[in-house]
C-alpha cells in the first residue's frame, strides 16, 4: 500500500473544517482567530492549515484557498537530518515523528523546505483551562455548549511537550490490514477537496489522478517528490 | 593567597552562571524563529574553541616556535583556552534542546543498543565535539606531563600525532558545522558551500583574539608584550582580509538567487550588519596592522576585544536574520517569522554560560600548571 493525498484547490472553499477536525483528532488547542490568513503549519503551529491567498491582476481580484500539510517526501530531508532516528518513514512511505525519541533539536524543521513541521505551544490542561477562550467555552458547556473531547490516545497525537509535531495522515487510524484508511480532515471536507487513496490500487480514483498527472507536487523544482499532490495549483 | 582568591572567584562565577543559565532554561519558551539566540551563541563558542586550536597548531603541528621559543612557553595556555571554550558551547546547545539529558539518545536510543545516524550532520557534530574535547584533553595532559617526564618531552612523534589529531578533527568539525547550515535547503540564506569557509576564517580570527585576551590577562608575568602584539597582530591582520573576501563573495553570490537575496537584503538593511563591519573588519584590521608593525600589545588587545564582540554579532546576524526572510512557494510568499528579538530566558542562558566560562578560565589558570616551567601538583590526572 502506498497512500497518496490529493488536494483539489478548485474545490476548496476555505472553511477550515479540515483544520478543526485535525485539531480535535490530535488533541490540540484550537484558537480560531489566527493573526494571518497566509501561513504554513510551521507558522500556525498546527498540523494542517488552509491559506487564503488573494491575487490581483489588473481589475481581476481573486482568492484561492490552499491546503497545507506534510508532503511525506520521497527524499525526506527531515528524516536524513534527524540525529536520533525520531523522524522516520513507515513501510507505507509516511513520515512520522517518534516523540519518545525526539530531543527537540529542531534540525528537521530547518531541513524541511516546506515549513510543515512545528513545535506545539506548550500548554498543560491546567494552563489551557486558564486561557480566556477556553474559560468561555467551559462556561458555555453549562448552557448546552460542547467542549472538544480528549483525543483517542495514540502514539502520534500532539503532546503538551516541546517536541516536534507534524501531519501523520492520521496514521493511527490504519488498522495494519493493508487497507487504506480515511484521515480526519478528508472525512470532514464538505466539498471533496481533500482526497486520500492508494497508489497500489489500480481501481482507486484518487490514485488515478496522480497516475494521469492531473495531481502534481506543489514544488517540483525542489526535487523531493512526495505523497501530497495538488490539482489546480 | 592570590591563587585562593582566584579559585574562590572562579567558583562563585561558575555557580552564578550555572544558576542564571538554569533559571533561563526553566523559563524558556518557544521562539519566533526555529533557531534563536542560543544557536549563534553555541556556534560562536564552538568556533572560538576550534579556531584557537588551529592557532595552537602553528606551533604544535607546523613547528613555528617564535623568535625566542615564545610559542612553546604559551602552548599549555593555548590548549587550556581551547578546551575551556568548548564548555560554554556544550552548555548552551544542551540547554537549547528542550530536554538536555535526552541528547544521549543520539547514540543510545530508548529501545536499547547503540546507534549512529551518519546521514545527520548533528549526529556528526555530537561525535566530533566529543572527539575534539578528548583530543584537546590528551594534548593538555601531554604538555603538562612532559614538564616532569623526560621521556614524554622527547617523544616528538607522539606530540605531533596528538597535535595532528586535534587539527584534523578541527578541520572536519568546521566542514561539518558548515554543512549543518549549508545543507539547509529551507533557509536559502545559508544554503550552499560557503558556510564552512566562512566559519573557518571567522573562527581563526576569534580564536586568535580570544586566546590573546586570555593569555595576556592570565600570564602578565611572561613579559612577552612585544611578541604578542606582533604575533597575534599578524594573525588577525592576515585572516581579516580572507574573511572579508569570503563575506564579500557570499553577498555577491546571493544576488544571483532571489531567495538568498531576500535574506541578504534583510542582512544588509540591519544596523547590526554595519556594527559587524566596524567591529570585525575595520577596527581590528586597522589596529592589528598597526600592532604588528609597532609590536604594540595594547593595539592588539583592542583589536582582539573588538573581534571577540564583533565575532558574536557576525554569528548572530548570519544565523538569525536569514530565518526571517520571505520564502517563495508556488502559491505565493510566506514569512516563516515576522521578527525576532531574543527572549529574556535566552539572554539569561547565554549570560549564565558566559559567566560560568569566565569562572572556568579562572579556575583553569589557578588549578592547572599552565605557565612555563610550572610543575603539576594539584589535580590528580595531571600529576
Amino acid at each position: 500500500m502506498r497512500p497518496v493525498f490529493v488536494i483539489d484547490v478548485n474545490k476548496c472553499v476555505g472553511c477550515r473544517a479540515c483544520v478543526a477536525a485535525c485539531i480535535v483528532e490530535h488533541g490540540q488547542l484550537f484558537v480560531a482567530a489566527k493573526p494571518k490568513n497566509v501561513g504554513l503549519p510551521q507558522t500556525q503551529r498546527l498540523r494542517t492549515w488552509v491559506s487564503w491567498v488573494e491575487r490581483e491582476e489588473g481589475n481581476n481580484v481573486s482568492r484561492m484557498f490552499i491546503s497545507h500539510l506534510c508532503y511525506h517526501c520521497d527524499i525526506a530531508y527531515c528524516v536524513e537530518a534527524c540525529p536520533t532516528g525520531a523522524s522516520f518513514k513507515t513501510r507505507e512511505g509516511i513520515v512520522l515523528v517518534d516523540k519518545d525519541k525526539c530531543i527537540a533539536c529542531r534540525y528537521c524543521m530547518i531541513a524541511c523546505p516546506y515549513g510543515m513541521r512545528y513545535v506545539p505551544p506548550v500548554a498543560t490542561f491546567k494552563e489551557v483551562k486558564e486561557k480566556p477562550v477556553v474559560k468561555d467555552a467551559l462556561e458555555g458547556t453549562k448552557y448546552g455548549g460542547v467542549m472538544f473531547q480528549p483525543p483517542v490516545p495514540n502514539k502520534w497525537a500532539t503532546r503538551a511537550e516541546r517536541v516536534v509535531d507534524k501531519c501523520t495522515y492520521c496514521y493511527h487510524r490504519y488498522k495494519g490490514d493493508g487497507n487504506i484508511w480515511t484521515p480526519a480532515c478528508v472525512e470532514v471536507c464538505p466539498t471533496g477537496s481533500r482526497l486520500f487513496g492508494d497508489l497500489d490500487d489500480p481501481n482507486d480514483p484518487v490514485a488515478e489522478l496522480a497516475r494521469r498527472g492531473v495531481a502534481k507536487p506543489a514544488e517540483p523544482s525542489k526535487g523531493t517528490g512526495g505523497r501530497t499532490l495538488y490539482v489546480g495549483l | 593567597m592570590k591563587r585562593a582568591y582566584i579559585i574562590a572567584a572562579g567558583l562563585i562565577l561558575v555557580a552564578l552562571g550555572a544558576g542564571l543559565a538554569w533559571q533561563g532554561f526553566t523559563h524558556k519558551h518557544d521562539e519566533e524563529i526555529v533557531w534563536g539566540l542560543l544557536v549563534p551563541a553555541y556556534v560562536y563558542f564552538a568556533l572560538m574553541a576550534v579556531g584557537s586550536s588551529i592557532v595552537n597548531s602553528i606551533y604544535t603541528v607546523f613547528g613555528y616556535r617564535g623568535p625566542n621559543d615564545e610559542l612553546e612557553k604559551i602552548a599549555k595556555l593555548g590548549v587550556a583556552f581551547s578546551l575551556s571554550t568548548i564548555i560554554p558551547s556544550w552548555v548552551i546547545i544542551l540547554l537549547d534542546i528542550n530536554y538536555p539529558l535526552n541528547a544521549v539518545k543520539i547514540f543510545l536510543p530508548p529501545e536499547g543498543g547503540i546507534q549512529f545516524k551518519y546521514a545527520s550532520a548533528i549526529s556528526w557534530m555530537a561525535l566530533l565535539y566529543m572527539f575534539i574535547a578528548l583530543a584537546l584533553l590528551v594534548e593538555l595532559v601531554y604538555f603538562i606531563r612532559s614538564e616532569v617526564n623526560e621521556r614524554l618531552k622527547t617523544a616528538k612523534r607522539l606530540k605531533l600525532a596528538i597535535a595532528l589529531a586535534v587539527l584534523i578533527i578541527a578541520v572536519i568539525l568546521y566542514s561539518n558545522l558548515g554543512q549543518v547550515f549549508g545543507n539547509a535547503m529551507a533557509v536559502p540564506g545559508w544554503y550552499g558551500p560557503h558556510m564552512a569557509l566562512f566559519f573557518i576564517a571567522s573562527s581563526i580570527a576569534i580564536g586568535a583574539a580570544g586566546q590573546l585576551l586570555f593569555i595576556t590577562l592570565s600570564a602578565r608575568e611572561l613579559k612577552m608584550a612585544n611578541f604578542f602584539g606582533w604575533y597575534y597582530g599578524r594573525i588577525i591582520m592576515i585572516v581579516i582580509p580572507v574573511l572579508a573576501f569570503i563575506k564579500g563573495w557570499m553577498i555577491i553570490n546571493a544576488t544571483y538567487n532571489p531567495a538568498t537575496w531576500e535574506a541578504y537584503k534583510l542582512l544588509l538593511h540591519s544596523p547590526l550588519f554595519y556594527l559587524e563591519v566596524l567591529l570585525v573588519f575595520i577596527v581590528p584590521f586597522t589596529l592589528a596592522t598597526a600592532a604588528y608593525y609597532k609590536r604594540s600589545l595594547p593595539l592588539a588587545l583592542i583589536a582582539a576585544l573588538s573581534l571577540v564582540v564583533g565575532g558574536f554579532v557576525v554569528k548572530y546576524n548570519i544565523l538569525t536574520v536569514p530565518q526571517l526572510a520571505t520564502q517563495f512557494y508556488s502559491f505565493g510568499e510566506v514569512h516563516l517569522a515576522e521578527h525576532y528579538i531574543p527572549s529574556a530566558p535566552e539572554v539569561q542562558i547565554v549570560a549564565g554560560a558566559v559567566l560560568a566560562y569566565v569562572g572556568i578560565l579562572m579556575l583553569a589558570v589557578a588549578l592547572l600548571p599552565l605557565k612555563p616551567g610550572e610543575k603539576p601538583r594539584r589535580i590528580l590526572i595531571f600529576k
